[in-house]
Parts: C-alpha cells; sequence; structure tokens
C-alpha cells in the first residue's frame, strides 16, 4: 500500500532534500544494517547498497516511468537484500569461474542492477497471481524435488497427476510472464 | 506440447545426449516461440529455486544503454552527492542522539549494578568459603591400615594425605585396583576436593555413592563439601537435603546445623 507518508518520502528523494533523506535513512537503513551484517557483510556494504538502492529507485521513477506502488520502506529493504543478495552470487562467481571476466563499468552495472530487480519485480508478481495449489506446487517442482518425491509430500495420487499439475501451472506462470509488458521490454528477443 | 515441455526440462537438465541437444538448439533457432519459452522456463528456475543459479540473463542492449547514460547524466550525479550528504546528516543525527550522555547512564547503572552484583556474589561466595573451613573436618577419616600394617601403598597413601602431599596420593590412588576400596575412594576424591580438582572429586564420590557399602553415603557429605567450596550454594542445598532425610547417614546432625546456616 503506497500511503501519503511513503509519498512524502519519495518526494524528498527525488527532490535531493538532503533533511528528508537523512529521514529516510533513519526509517530504513538499520534494517538494512542487520541484514547485511548478518549475510556475511559488514557495515560499509550496507552503506554502498543503501546508497544504489537510492539512485536506483530515483533513476526507474525518472527514466522507466516506474511507479511505486507498494509502501517506500518496503520497497527500499526489498531493494537491499536483492541487490545484496546479487553482489554476494557475483562474488562465488568470481571464485569459482577460472575464465577472467572483463570488468564492467560502474554504471552500466548499475543499469543492469537496475533490469534485474525490475525482473525480479515481473517474475514475482506473476507468481503471486497463481492459486495456492499452483504455488504449493511449483515451489516444490523449483526446488528440485522429484515427482516421485512431490507426491510424496502432497495429496496428489501419482507421478502422473502431479506432472500434469506442474505442466499446467508452469504454462500459466509463463503465459502471464510473457503476457506482460516488462517482458518484451526487458529481453533481446 | 508436453513433448516440447518434457524436451525443455531435459535440455534445461542438461540429460539430453549431444545429438539430442543439437537437434534441439537447431529448433530453437527457428523457432521463436520456443526459443522463448526455454527462456523464460531458464528464467523461474533461477527465480524460484532458494538456491539460485548462475545465470546472466541478456537484456535489451538499447535499454541497458539508456539507462546506463542517464546514470552518468549530471542530474544523477547531483541527486547522489545529496544523498550522500543526507546520510552524512543522519549520521550526525544519529551521533548526536545516541551521544556520550545516554551512554553515561547505561555506563553509571552498569557500574553500580556490577558492584552491588560483585558485592553480593563475593559475600556469598566468602560466607560458603567460611562455612567449608567450618565443616570439613578429615580428623574422622578411617585409617586405611590395621594396627602393625605401616607398609605398603595403603600406608604410604595414608601417611602422604596427612603431609598434605595430594598430587602425590592421587597418583598412588588413582588405578582400579585400589577403586575398588570405598575408604581409598574417600582419600582420593578428598585429595582431588584440597586441590580444587572439582570434576574429579564429585566423580570419585559419585563412585564412592555406587560402591554398595557402608560408608557409601559418605559420598553425600563429601560432595556436600566439594560444591560449597566451589561456592554452588544450590547443589550443596540439595545434597544436605538428602542427608537431613536419612538419619543414619554419615554426618546428619553437622547437615542439619550447615543446612539451616545457609538457609538464614
Amino acid at each position: 500500500m503506497f500511503t501519503e507518508k511513503d509519498q512524502y518520502h519519495l518526494r524528498n528523494l527525488l527532490a535531493g532534500d538532503e533533511e528528508g533523506i537523512a529521514e529516510i535513512y533513519d526509517l530504513v537503513f538499520p534494517k538494512v544494517v542487520h541484514f547485511i551484517t548478518n549475510n556475511k557483510g559488514q557495515y560499509e556494504d550496507a552503506e554502498d547498497i543503501f546508497h544504489k538502492v537510492l539512485v536506483q529507485l530515483t533513476t526507474r521513477i525518472n527514466a522507466q516511468e516506474f511507479q511505486l506502488t507498494t509502501s517506500f520502506d518496503g520497497y527500499v529493504f526489498t531493494a537491499c537484500k536483492n541487490l545484496w543478495r546479487r553482489e554476494l552470487n557475483r562474488k562465488k562467481m568470481w571464485v569459482t569461474n577460472s575464465e577472467v571476466r572483463e570488468p564492467v563499468e560502474d554504471e552500466r552495472d548499475q543499469a543492469m542492477a537496475i533490469l534485474d530487480q525490475e525482473r525480479w519485480e515481473l517474475y514475482r508478481e506473476c507468481f503471486e497471481k497463481l492459486s495456492d495449489n499452483c504455488k504449493e506446487v511449483l515451489n516444490l517442482f523449483f526446488n528440485k524435488l522429484t515427482y516421485k518425491e512431490i507426491v510424496a509430500q502432497t495429496s496428489y495420487s501419482s507421478e502422473t497427476v502431479v506432472r500434469q499439475r506442474v505442466f499446467k501451472c508452469k504454462t500459466k506462470l509463463s503465459t502471464s510472464i510473457k503476457k506482460d509488458k516488462r517482458f518484451k521490454r526487458l529481453l533481446e528477443l | 506440447m508436453m513433448d516440447d515441455e518434457k524436451a525443455i526440462e531435459a535440455y534445461l537438465d542438461q540429460t539430453l545426449s549431444d545429438d539430442e541437444r543439437e537437434l534441439f538448439e537447431n529448433r530453437m533457432k527457428e523457432d521463436v516461440e520456443l526459443f522463448t519459452e526455454v527462456r523464460v522456463q531458464q528464467e523461474m528456475r533461477a527465480q524460484y529455486s532458494d538456491t539460485p543459479v548462475e545465470h546472466v540473463p541478456e537484456y535489451n542492449e538499447a535499454v541497458v544503454s539508456a539507462l546506463t547514460a542517464h546514470l552518468k547524466s549530471r542530474e544523477v550525479q547531483e541527486l547522489s552527492a545529496k544523498i550522500k550528504a543526507g546520510k552524512q546528516r543522519y549520521g550526525a543525527q544519529n551521533s548526536s542522539k545516541t551521544s556520550w550522555r545516554p551512554y553515561l547512564y547505561y555506563a553509571a547503572a552498569a557500574v553500580t549494578l556490577l558492584l552491588v552484583a560483585t558485592v553480593i556474589f563475593f559475600n556469598q561466595e566468602s560466607s560458603m568459603q567460611e562455612l567449608y573451613v567450618a565443616y570439613n573436618d578429615v580428623s574422622d577419616l578411617p585409617s586405611l591400615t590395621t594396627k602393625g600394617d605401616d607398609q605398603g601403598d595403603l600406608a604410604e597413601g595414608e601417611r602422604l594425605f596427612s603431609e598434605e602431599k595430594y598430587a602425590e596420593v592421587i597418583s598412588l590412588f588413582d588405578q582400579s585396583a585400589y577403586r575398588q576400596n570405598p575408604q581409598v575412594l574417600e582419600y582420593l576424591g578428598l585429595s582431588y576436593l584440597e586441590l580444587d580438582r572439582y570434576d574429579k572429586a564429585l566423580a570419585t564420590f559419585d563412585e564412592l555413592l555406587s560402591s554398595n557399602t557402608l560408608d557409601s553415603n559418605k559420598g553425600y557429605w563429601y560432595k556436600t563439601m566439594t560444591y560449597l567450596k566451589q561456592g554452588n550454594r544450590k547443589k550443596t542445598i540439595e545434597n544436605l537435603q538428602i542427608i537431613k532425610e536419612h538419619p543414619t547417614y554419615y554426618k546428619f546432625n553437622s547437615a542439619d546445623a550447615l543446612l539451616e546456616e545457609l538457609e538464614q
């Protein structure tokens, strides 16, 4: 829910109002510090991530016609979590991949991070539109349970029934994603 | 459709043979719908799994370039600087809000609390130590030798104990052959106790308790002494209460008196 209070914070951020931005830090930053320092990060990582997310949000609104529909602090916190996970994944990739990667220009990397966030929202929102039943079976499927294991954990009678159910739910989800206007804009097809 | 679905799954699971994979990839090149579906399903796996897989999506280059250019613009750089200034303001407010004043109060409160706790603790501790000195009496320890027999390890151990050479008592008696003798266990456990090796002392007195002899109940009194010396009030009282319920137990009267003093 986007309230007047959220509108107030967003306006202060877009206007670059230092006092208002300090209020935003007061509102969400401690939560972000807590999350990051509890997930392999330091205080400095939290500072960096938080700053990037605020820049990211202003860019999305100014350059992408993005409209904030959820609460301001909820959005900032979730975007910080996503960006931090992205950083951690990348560090892991650097460690596990022996091939040398071309260093990416900072602004280009931030642009990619914005698109990652947008794509995350697209996939998340489409998933949330599914029935509870579909969500349950797809959760198990995407977390690599075999059809046999899914039968054991649910009330479905056989693997064939599960396979058909997964197929139907996945098709529904895929159709809803492909129909979304963000999908076409994001991917190079 | 279902066949396609199986093929997509197999392709993403990387379980297709080389020939099958090549065939499938050729089909994707010609069939945009199939290609798109594979991309979506690949992305679903990355997005909905609790353990995300490494996957770098190929975004629309025009969108990426436009965003990159925007991020490099003076407008964004200026806003970024203002956000940094806002952060500094937050930091300054935060440090003045939580500056030395409240911390001083907390610190003062903590010091007072610590002092009170220390005084209470040491008073309790010292009074328990005093009680230990008053109640721990080894003068009625049974002799390990019979009249005229002043040779052998048992006599040697008894002599070492009276000379307060407790470590030597332990090295002499801490072997299975002597541990069968409940009276030796008394000397051994008390030697551990004198050296403040509480765990060993307690284990030895437990052994005495399970020895099923006339002397075994002495274990409760010795454990009481161990906990008393250790400053463990709760355990001391627990053991004393066991003795108090059995008038025939060793040091029944002393136990009653000690319990009274502890419960004052």
